[in-house]
Order: C-alpha cells, then structure tokens, then sequence
C-alpha cells in the first residue's frame, strides 16, 4: 500500500512539473515572424542588361542566371525551333568542342545550363568567375553544328512520337489551342511536319533575334559582392551585341459567348481529361490580384480545396481534380481540370460547372478564408529560405512595373482579402455561364453522356482541328458476317486467300531511338515463326510449328500455354477470317467507332476457346483497321491494340505495311510502330523453318 | 587581401554550430541555430528501418512512416496533416532500410506545434484496426504507383535479393503485401513498442530559434515520454561472395533492357564506402566522366550509363548500369564498364581528375546544407550513423580530402572484383 502511494505521489509531482503544458489542444502560434526582405543591388550595363546581385555568405556558393524578357513569341511554320535553338546552345561554342566544354564544367564541379531564353551557372565561390564565363561563352559563341543539329531534331521527333497516344499530353496542347487559337503563341504548339521541315539556318535565325543583350536580366545570388559581380557582368557581357528585342502584339483573344463542349477523341483513353477553362487579364498590379490567389485556393488549390472533396472525396470520379490561374502581362486562362473515369465524364463535368457557380454566388465561411491565408502566409515564410527569392521579387517588380513594396506589404493585402472579394473576383474571374470545357477522351463512351447536359458539343482532332460530322445519315447497323465477307472481298477474295500458303514478312521498327528487325514466317494452315533481332541479336523468338510451341527471350524459353496452342490449332488458313465464317466462332456487331477519324465496324469475335476479340473494319475501304485483345500474364491484364493501315497489292492479295501497336496494363502504355520492308507471298518458307 | 578576406568567410560558413543534450528518457536533441529566414524545421530520426524487421514480416517499418500519421490520444484521426497545413507548414516522412525520418518546416512561430505533433506521435499515437486497415490500402496504392507501374523501379528488389543471402538487406524497404495482410494488430503495436521509443530516437530542430527557450519547451513536451528498453540490433554477418552470380530479371514497364552489376562493399562508417563514392564520380558524374564519355558521347552505344554507391548501415551495395542505345548488345555495354573499372583497379587516376573529384563533393556537400530541413537531416544522421558524431557533416570534406589516389586504385580493386558480383541482364516482359 504504501509502496502504491509513493508512486502515486511520484506521478502527480511528475504532472505538477510539466502542468503548463495542456497536451489535448494544439499550442497556440508565438507572435508572427517579423518577415525583411532585403533589396538587390540593381544596375545597368550600357547594352541594356539589367544587373541584380544579391548577397548571402551563407553558403561558400554563387549562383547566377540571365533571361532573356521576350514575352510570347509566335513561331508559326517554325514550331519547335525555340526548344532546337536551346538545346543546340549545349552542343559546344566555336572555340570549345561539346566535350571540352563539359570537361571544364565538371572541372570545377559546377552546374552550367541554357535554354532559349537565357543560362544559369553555379559553383563553389573560388570556381565561380569560370563557370560564368563558360556560361557566357555558350551564350555568346555557340557552335551550330550541323551533326549535333540533326541528333537533336531525329531525337525531339522520337520524343513527340512517344506522346502521340498520350491523352494528357494531348489535352494540354489542344486546350491551350482551343482557348487561344492556333495561331496565337499561346496556342500554338510543335508539330511533326514543323520539326521535320526546319533546318540549322532556322536555329540560326532565332539565335540571331531572341538570344540578345535586350531586355536582358542578369542575376547573381550568394557568396559574392556587388562589386565583383557588376564586374564579372561587365567582362562578359559588356561588349556584347544583339538584335533589340519588343514584345510582340498579341491581339485579345474573347471568350467562347456560351458555354460549350469541345470533345476530342482519342480510343485509346481509359480516362477522360477534362479541362473547363476560360481565358483572363490578371496582371499583377490589379486590385483583384490577391482576391484572385485565395479564391483559386479555395476553389482548387489543395487536397482540402472544394474540387478535390468533391470529385475525389466525395464522388470517387478521379484520384485528384484541381484549379490554377495565371497572371502577369499577356493574357492567360483559368483552368480546372481533372483526368475522370470515362463513365464518368458527363457526371464530372457537372460537378465542375456546380462548384465554380456555388463560388460565384455564395460567400465562402471565415474558416475556409482562414485556412487558404494560413497555407499562403506560411509558404511565403517558408519560401524566403531561398536566397534566390529575394531576386525573383525583385524582377517581378520591375517586369511587371509594381510599387516597390509589393512585396513588403504582399502578406498584408493578403490579409486583407474578404469573403466579399472572393465572391466577387470569382464571378469575375471564373467563367460559368460561358465557359469552355475541353474533353479529352473516348468519344464512343463519353460523347452521347456529353449531349445530355444541354451544351453545344463539338468534335476536334488531335491538333485542334474541326472534325466535320460525318455527311451520310447513321451508319446502319451491320450484318457481322457480311462485314467479314466484304474484308475478304476486298483483299482479294476467298479463292485467292486460299492460294496462298505461307507469307514471310520484313518489319523494322523503332523503340526510343532502337532499331527492332522483325522476321515472321507462316505457313498454311497454322505454323508461325516470329523472330525478333537487335544488331543482329536475336531478342525474341517465338514459334508454333502445327502442335507446339515456345516462346524465347533472351536465353529465357517459355513453353506456350495449353489455351494458345488450342487457339493457334483452331485455325485452318494464314487468314483467319476465312475460318470465322464456320460455326466455331461467334460474331457479334457492336455498332461503329472511329479509328484513326474514320468510321468503322465494330465486330467481337468470340474464338473456339472461349475468348474474346474486337476488330474493326473501315466502314467505306472494308479493310481491317484494328485489333483489340486482352491477355492476361502474371497476373496482370494486358490490352494489345493493333492498328493496321497502308494496305498495298502483293500479287493479288493486299496487305497491311504499317502495324501500330499499343501495349497497355495497369495504366501504363506503350505503342510503337511496324514498318514492312518486304512481304513475301508463297515464296522464301519452307516447313524446315519451323523445325 | 580581397581573396583572403573571402576565403575566410568561405571557410567559417561551412561550419554547422550545434547543441545536443539528452533527456532522462533517453531522447537525443540536437538544435541548430539559423536565423537567415523566418523557418524551423522540426524532426525526429528514429533508429529503425527494413533491416529491423524479420523474415514473413517485412514492410512493417515502412507502414509505421504511414500509420503514424493517423492521429493520437489527443489528435483526431485525419486531423495531423490538415494541422499542418492549417497552420502554413509543410510535413513528409521517409523510410530506408536503417532509419525513419519524420518532419515538418514550419514558419518559426509554430515552433510548438511541430514539438506537440512529434511528442503526441511519439508518446500515444492510435494504432488500431481502422488506422492499419486504411494505410494497407495506401501502401498498395503506394507500391503499385512506385513500384509495379513504373519502370526500371523493380531493380532495387532484384540486385538486393541477389546480393544478399542472410542480411535483412535481401528485401525492400516497401516489403510484402502477403506479410502486411498477415500481420496481426498487436504485432504492430509491439514493433512500436519496440523501436519508436525516446532512447531510439534523434530529435532535430533547426532555423530561426532561441536554443535555451528550444530546450525548456523540448523538455516540456517531451520528457513525459516513458523511457524503454535499450533496443538490441545484431547486425548479420554475410559470408563472403565465392563467385559471380549472373541472372535475368523481367520488367513488363520496360521497352529498353539494362545491364547492371553489384558489388557487396563496407557500411557507411568506413573510409572505404566513401572512396566507393569518390568511384561513382569518376565513372559516371558530368558530361565528361568516364563512362557518359565513352559510352554515350563517344561511341553513342548507350542512352544512359551510370555508377552509384548505395550506402547502407551494415553494408553498401554499389551498382553500375547501362541502357543500349542503336541496338548495342548488353555485353558490350558490360565489357566497356567493365574496362574502366579495370582502368582504376591498375593506374592512378590523373592530378586533374583527381582535383576534379575533390571539386564535385565539395560542390555537392554545400548544396546539401543550404536549407535547414537538410542540416537537421545531416545532424540526425552523423549522431545515428557515425559513431554519435553529431558534428560528422563538419569533418566529412576533411575525410574525404584526405583519400589518395593510392586509396581510390586499393578500394577498386578490393571491391570491384568480377568474381565476385552480381551481374544482372534486366529485360523488358513480355
């Protein structure tokens, strides 16, 4: 007992001790940090660049960036050839070669980098005077070389090709040209016939006017006084000459006058993309501007914001769905977007449209105001330990022509923002009654959803161009077999396809900047033999050879699976459309759908064993377009869609030289291309290949 | 004169001032002062990670990072984050196979919060049925986004289960879904027990504070922390590799196969590991180290190329890869590494290269403390990983000017033997 009492008492003098802490409710904040902002040291050189040093010995490092101010530029025809002229700026200057220059980069462990619009450097304060004039001299001096101009162009061209099938990619660009215009600079975007047509004069050329002393800022942060850095600027760039640079007229571009719906479609898509955007002038200096942030904020800036908690939280449409808003001096969009289950697309959308017009009409709660000015007062604390900062200020004031307290006083007006303003700049701001939304999606899933909600719909294709609907009346529903028997028709008929009783064809393709060799070999009724090599290695080899089969990769060999040699027996001709006409397999119509933006028949095929296929037949050539299967391999369901085009006679039958195809699973994707080089009817395989 | 004056300042920013002092309970904390910007940054680095746990339970320290943040006995469930949040910070936790790291930044006025939030985490956090059930669903979330569904993201799991036999190494810090479906709930509650407890744990806080009031509110919020047993850690003694293991490893995210290697090299805290570092830079940092160079400047056979040393505890493993580009067989891409590793295992690295080195640790070793989330990190990890040297991060550009060429060439070839690796050809799936 007395033992008990000892620890008792031992445990209230425990409590009594820490008793000015109340652990059950959060402690309250100290008083706000007193928040300085220092000023750069701000001069000019007499060729117009602006010098800004900011100082901070804190780290035994500098940093230093130029950019160029040039506003948006069009590039017309010349797409692309801003990112080309940047990127060659790395290639080397004309009294280093691309790799001597890198040497003395990594010399002294530093960082240098350009772009179109500029260059940074950073090193240790010892090598920084290095650094900066390499910097300046890839600025000054680039090489152009030819050789590394068409590595960079064959490399952007590969890149853009590995984004065709992409459905974010495509819904950023085509919104930004459905909202501008595609001849706007805002609007604009590269295409494979813009690359492809431009040439190492053009990269010149841009060089020539963009790359300038005008409009030019220069900054220095870190490890380094005014002094020396307003004399390293002067060595380097003291002398240079360029092209004087003024931003381009941009016409305004207006609103759509009622809300409408622009669908874009792409097959391929197992989410929409939806994008509801409008386009607003938000310059900085605006007495909205601060209203503006926090009203974003709140309507989609976060994970607590309402279009997160509403389309994710409470609705499950999408894994997340938020807003952004630009500003500054040229015009600019407001944007809320989302990527949605395709079954729900028409439901979102809604959703979308409801919380923008709830925003609009109804004063947000203290505590929603306070939760936005919290997150916003503490990142602009938090974004302060970043000496760099202070520049960024700095040049923002003087681009954007603000007081020079904009900054000082930015928590302030911050601060001051009301419920009142927030409804206000929202019914400004946010666009609800004429408004555009951009879907990017599968169109026969999403498109008669779409029609319901009382907008205007309207088609574009992947680069932002009207689709006109389709003249001729519906498309009448088609007798399955009888779209069967018009594709034999039309590759050349059944006596024909019987005659022939082995084809060997040659594909190329390529895989991120690989060249794949594909040799496949069939012969009647069912052999095949697909060999796939790499530099004359053999990757990939699969064979059935009438009653067997295997698959080998990389040394690896996989027996093929009792259901595919049963699959692979089912067939009695190389075409297997001929059997599909005979009881064992099952055809069903399942309406039309667009390939490639023509219409085409869609017929599942139901295959002896069981499983299922969808294949489409163009609705005026009759020829198969694609081929859509589900496999399932290690547990994990794969989509392969084979698009087929290019039909061409080969003796007197057609086939296909361009095989697309797209590998899907778990929402990743893939697609690449086959090209045939050579197609060979009834001549180069013998039954000893399959051996 | 000028160049002197700078030099000086040079020097003297570099060194991080610190003060540490432990608690009854055992807590270690350490404070850094750094007024420069109205930030603090509050953490705690808790002596455990994947190599804790045993075999058939693997993952569990990695779910901790997540159920951890489901709320304590005076924080409702969902309501940590949107703290943070709420009250401008920002917060994250990250797990490896040695240690947890837990944090905020917040302005420096919410000082106490950040205390509150990590004594409530570690005094009394709610570990139940619900809390376990929704962060299972998150972490398959998690690894499916990470891991399966991205590529080349399975190559940790596949050099480490080659690499070891016996270390806990051998898995992933993300561990199984099979052994998290199986866990029970008391034998989450007895890993906490277990491991997250004050004399486990480094307590960092660092930026715009006042160290004596600092001290006087740690004391407050977290001496009534109960201490617990000493933690007992055995490290496992791998037997030394006989020969080259050579395997294949299937990707189905995959469109461009690599070649990698593996090589078993000393834990952290060895001189050794940080030569193993200093190899990495010669062989693949910069435009122009040996193997980008040669193998994708030069000869183009490569998209991407490179070496790391991945320092762990107990043991490092330290990797090269390659990607072929222009359809270059995976053995050439091998025998071109492999040449410049022998290059090093026979001849001395040139001066040049070698004050070239120097220069890209230096350069790198400042970035790292340039903000104060990143200074708390390296005091955590020199008192956790360096013999209790919490001032390791001002002497590491000592140690590490102190290695020779003479070391560089021993280290290569001590560890760098081809009988003794794991080659793996790491190949799309079909």
């Amino acid at each position: 007992m007395r033992k008990i009492i000892l620890i008792l008492t031992g445990a209230l003098l425990l409590q009594t001790s820490f008793a000015q802490i109340d652990r059950t409710k959060p402690p309250k904040a100290g008083p706000a940090p007193i928040i300085k902002i220092g000023d750069p040291v701000i001069t000019k050189l007499a060729n117009g660049i602006t010098v800004l040093v900011v100082e901070n010995h804190k780290l035994p490092k500098v940093t230093a960036s130029y950019s160029i101010d040039g506003g948006p530029i069009t590039e017309g025809k010349k797409a692309g050839v801003l990112n080309l002229m940047g990127s060659m700026l790395e290639e080397g200057t004309t009294v280093r070669s691309k790799a001597a220059f890198d040497e003395a980069v990594d010399k002294i462990g530093a960082n240098v980098g350009l772009s179109a619009s500029g260059g940074s450097a950073s090193a240790l304060t010892r090598y920084f005077d290095t650094a900066f004039m390499l910097m300046a001299e890839a600025l000054k001096k680039p090489a152009f070389k030819d050789e590394s101009f068409e590595k960079l162009k064959s490399m952007t061209l590969t890149g853009m090709k590995a984004d065709e099938k992409s459905v974010s990619a495509i819904a950023g660009r085509v919104t930004n040209a459905l909202a501008f215009g595609l001849d706007h600079p805002k609007g604009e975007f590269q295409t494979e016939e813009s690359v492809t047509n431009l040439n190492l004069a053009d990269v010149q050329k841009a060089y020539n006017q963009y790359v300038t002393p005008s409009r030019g800022y220069l900054t220095f942060v870190g490890d380094i006084t005014p002094a020396k850095a307003q004399a390293l600027a002067a060595k380097a760039f003291g002398n240079w000459k360029g092209t004087p640079l003024s931003l381009e007229k941009i016409p305004v571009v207006q609103n759509p006058s009622q809300t409408v719906v622009n669908l874009v479609d792409m097959p391929n898509a197992v989410q929409s993309e939806i994008r509801v955007t409008n386009l607003v002038n938000l310059p900085m200096s605006s007495p909205d501007y601060f209203a503006v942030l926090l009203a974003n904020q709140i309507l989609g800036g976060g994970a607590e914001s309402k279009l997160f908690m509403n389309l994710r939280e409470k609705h499950g449409f999408t894994y997340g769905a938020y807003s952004s808003i630009g500003s500054g001096r040229f015009q600019t969009a407001f944007t809320a977007a989302a990527a949605v289950r395709n079954a729900k697309t028409d439901s979102a959308v809604v959703e979308f449209l409801t919380e923008i017009e709830s925003l609009r009409n109804k004063p947000v709660s203290n505590e929603e105001l306070q939760l936005v000015k919290a997150k916003y007062n503490g990142s602009f604390a938090l974004g302060l330990e970043n000496p760099a900062r202070v520049a960024t200020f700095a040049s923002d004031i003087l681009i954007n022509d603000l007081p020079k307290d904009f900054y000082r006083t930015y928590l302030q007006k911050l601060n001051a923002v009301t419920a009142a303003d927030v409804e206000r700049v929202a019914k400004k701001y946010f666009n609800h009654d004429n408004t555009r939304v951009v879907i990017t999606g599968k169109a026969s899933e999403i498109e008669a959803g779409l029609k319901k909600l009382g907008f205007p719909v309207k088609q574009y294709d992947k680069y932002a161009k009207p689709v006109t609907e389709s003249v001729a009346a519906p498309i009448a529903a088609a007798d399955p077999k009888g779209v069967i028997e018009d594709y034999i028709k039309a590759i050349g008929g059944k006596d024909e396809l019987q005659k022939v009783k082995s084809v060997a064809i040659t594909l190329g393709m390529s895989m991120q900047g690989m060249t794949l060799d594909v040799l496949q070999k069939r012969l009647a009724p069912n052999l095949e033999l697909t060999t796939v090599t790499m530099g004359g290695n053999v990757v990939n080899k699969s064979l059935f050879d009438g009653t067997t089969g295997y698959q080998e990769q990389m040394g690896q060999k996989r027996e093929m699976g009792k259901d595919d040699i049963e699959e692979k027996k089912a067939q009695t001709s190389l075409f297997e459309q001929l059997d599909y006409l005979s009881d064992k397999y099952h055809l069903q119509a399942a309406g039309t759908e667009k390939v490639d933006g023509k219409d085409a028949y869609k017929i599942m095929v139901t295959l002896p064993n069981g499983k299922t296929q969808t294949e489409y037949y163009d609705v005026v050539s009759k020829l198969l377009v694609r081929v859509d299967k589900e496999q399932v391999a290690n547990n994990m369901t794969v989509n392969n869609s084979i698009e087929f085009g290019e039909y061409k006679k080969v003796g007197n039958i057609l086939m296909p030289y361009v095989q697309k195809v797209t590998v899907s699973a778990n929402g990743q994707q893939q697609s690449f291309e086959m090209n045939a080089t050579d197609i060979k009817v009834n001549e180069g395989v013998t039954a000893a290949d399959f051996k | 004169m000028m160049a002197g004056l700078l030099g000086q300042t040079a020097v003297h920013a570099q060194k991080v001032n610190f003060t540490e002092f432990d608690l009854e309970n055992g807590l270690h904390v350490i404070l850094h002062q750094d007024k420069t910007a109205p930030v603090v940054a509050v953490s705690v680095m808790y002596h455990v990670g994947s190599k804790n746990e045993v075999a058939g339970r693997t993952g569990f320290a990695h779910f901790f990072e997540h159920l951890l943040f489901e709320g304590s006995d005076n924080i409702k469930r969902g309501e940590f984050m949107k703290l943070v949040s709420a009250n401008g910070g920002q917060n994250n936790a990250n797990t490896s196979q040695d240690r947890t790291f837990y944090y905020e930044v917040f302005p420096s006025n919410q000082l106490e919060l950040g205390l509150w939030l990590e004594s409530e985490r570690m005094m009394h956090p709610v570990i139940n049925e619900v809390g376990v059930n929704t962060q299972n669903e998150v972490v398959k979330e998690e690894k499916r986004l990470r891991v399966d569904n991205q590529p080349y993201a399975k190559f940790a799991d596949e050099i480490f289960k080659r690499l070891f036999e016996k270390h806990p190494y051998r898995w992933q810090p993300i561990g199984s879904m099979e052994d998290l479906d199986a866990a029970k709930l008391d034998e989450f509650r007895a890993f906490f027990k277990k491991y997250y407890v004050p004399n486990n744990a480094v307590l960092t806080i660092a930026g715009d504070l006042d160290i004596e009031k600092t001290r006087k509110l740690v004391e407050q919020y977290f001496s009534a922390v109960p201490k617990a047993q000493p933690v007992m850690y055995t490290k496992v003694e791998e037997d030394p590799m006989t020969h080259a293991i050579v395997d294949t490893a299937y990707d189905p995210n995959i469109q461009i196969p690599a070649i990698m290697t593996a090589y078993r090299v000393p834990g952290m805290n060895t001189k050794d590991s940080k030569v193993m570092g200093l190899i990495s830079s010669i062989l693949s940092q910069g435009a122009s180290s040996k193997l980008y160079k040669k193998m994708v400047d030069e000869k183009k056979n490569s998209l991407q190329v490179g070496a790391f040393n991945f320092a762990l505890e107990d043991y490092g493993a330290y990797i090269t890869y390659a990607l072929p580009n222009n359809n270059t067989p995976l053995d050439t891409l091998l025998k071109d590494i492999d040449e410049e590793i022998k290059v090093l295992q026979t001849k001395l690295i040139s001066e040049a290269d070698y004050q070239k080195l120097l220069n890209q640790f230096e350069n790198n070793y400042v970035t790292t403390n340039s903000r104060v989330l990143g200074v708390a990190e390296n005091l955590a990890d020199g008192y956790t990983f360096h013999n209790k040297n919490t001032g390791y991060i001002n002497n590491e550009l000592a140690e590490v000017k102190s290695i020779t060429r003479e070391d560089i060439r021993a280290a290569a070839k001590k560890y760098l033997d081809p009988g003794k690796r794991v080659v793996l050809y790491y190949v799309p799936a079909k």
